[in-house]
């Protein structure tokens, strides 16, 4: 039977091709090990963005984000109080995060035009940082469509930015990253979620119902 | 001898083919771990050298909440297109300064279903593109999608003013779904590739009941909703 086989591999499978069929199968197990390997994602958060990998969407490792304002482009007078009173709700919410104000060029916020795009906020953010994690993020409301809308939903943008450059991509469920029916500026349950899903911390996890 | 020499052929095969599996096992592990590192790698390589961006799409998920944004609702016909380059200054210094190219298209108004001061013709502004600096003396350069639309064609715009440090104030689409092609009584909304995919991601969350998300709006819900 094994004579059988290896002359059937010789005139049917060259040697050679089987090894190559290997080696695929080898590399397709390693991608597909790796992604099974990988902590799966809360179901309470769904990051659908294009994202940083390591360890799971980017962020810091401690759960204090150093900030400043961008020196090009800075919040001013309409966006400034947008920007803290955003900054405070996230400090409050039930997640390990608390800004820190500081001097450093990496992580910024302000307001900047940028046109009529579609977008009424934008964050560019980078994953050069050890592991893969995000190491720069800034963030702007765009002066386009948000100089002449409200303080409330200056507030709602600034909040929703945030949750992009802590790591956060859009949520399919009622949220400052979901879905938002104009009724709320803030952070809800699900963006909680998201970031004690990234950051791992479970004594400060609310309850992820879904 | 004969029976001598199978058996010994036998053993040298059952070696060969022993050997032959290890060889193949040993090949699989050493892939599979190559390929593990290999993908991580990859991913790393591309994470070090790449910047995201992450725009808020500025979106409706009601006829309702659609019009009440829209400062204006007209039907137009489209009559030109062209291209503009815009330079934007920081306003803090204006050494450094953003590039961006918008689409400025003329329509001629023929109906106003929401706002009265509407001449007959009018220029609704987009941006294209966009070299951005993020970070003093890094520059990124962005694509915007703009919605296709055809010349000599009639659409129902919701529109808004926007205010530009640039260029002053200007109209822009609302937000998505923003334009529509009118046939009969029925609006069906030209939207971009983007918002597409997202209604496809949240289709679970945002049902074919609320309006705009279904292309096939009847008319008469904007006037009773302008009304």
């Amino acid at each position: 039977m094994h004579v059988a086989l290896k002359r059937y591999c010789r005139t049917k499978w060259p040697g050679g091709f089987i090894l190559v069929i290997a080696a695929l199968m080898g590399v397709l197990g390693g991608a597909l090990g790796q992604k099974l390997l990988s902590p799966e994602r809360a179901l309470a958060y769904d990051n659908f963005d294009q994202e940083c990998h390591q360890p799971y969407s980017g962020g810091w490792d401690l759960f204090y984000p150093y900030y400043t304002n961008d020196p090009l482009n800075p919040p001013g007078t309409l966006y400034q109080s947008a920007f803290d009173a955003a900054r405070v709700d996230w400090n409050n919410s039930a997640t390990p995060v608390s800004f820190v104000g500081s001097v450093q060029p990496n992580w910024t916020f302000g307001a900047k035009n940028f046109g009529a795009n579609g977008a009424s906020g934008v964050t560019y953010y980078g994953c050069g940082g050890s592991g893969g994690k995000m190491n720069y993020a800034h963030v702007w409301e765009n002066r386009a469509y948000m100089d002449s809308d409200t303080v409330f939903r200056r507030q709602a943008v600034a909040s929703h930015e945030i949750g992009h450059l802590l790591g956060l991509g859009h949520s399919s469920y009622t949220a400052i990253m979901g879905i938002n029916d104009g009724s709320f500026n803030g952070t809800l349950s699900d963006d909680w979620c998201g970031i004690n899903h990234i950051y791992a911390n479970n004594w400060f996890a609310p309850q992820c119902g879904y | 001898m004969n029976t001598t020499t199978t058996t010994s052929h036998t053993s040298t095969n059952r070696l060969s083919v022993l050997k032959f599996a290890v060889l193949v096992v040993s090949i699989i592990a050493l892939a599979t771990v190559v390929g593990a590192f290999g993908f991580q790698h990859l991913q790393g390589d591309q994470e070090s050298t790449q910047t995201f961006g992450t725009d808020s799409r500025i979106t409706f998920q009601s006829m309702d909440a659609l019009v009440s944004a829209s400062q204006f609702v007209i039907v137009a016909t489209l009559v030109d297109e062209r291209t503009e380059p815009v330079k934007e200054q920081s306003p803090v210094d204006t050494s450094h300064q953003d590039s961006r190219m918008d689409v400025v298209r003329r329509f001629s108004v023929t109906q106003s279903l929401k706002g009265s001061v509407i001449p007959t013709e009018i220029d609704v502004r987009s941006a294209a593109s966009a070299r951005v600096e993020i970070s003093s003396g890094k520059f990124i350069d962005a694509q915007y999608e703009v919605v296709p639309i055809v010349k000599g064609e009639s659409y129902v715009l919701f529109l808004r003013s926007v205010s530009d440090p640039a260029l002053g104030p200007y109209l822009a689409i609302a937000g998505e779904p923003g334009i529509a092609e009118l046939d009969g009584s029925l609006l069906y909304f030209k939207t971009t590739s983007g918002y597409r995919s997202d209604l496809s991601r949240l289709g679970t969350t945002l049902g074919r009941a609320q309006a705009p998300a279904q292309f096939d709006v009847d008319l008469s819900t904007v006037s009773a909703a302008v009304r």
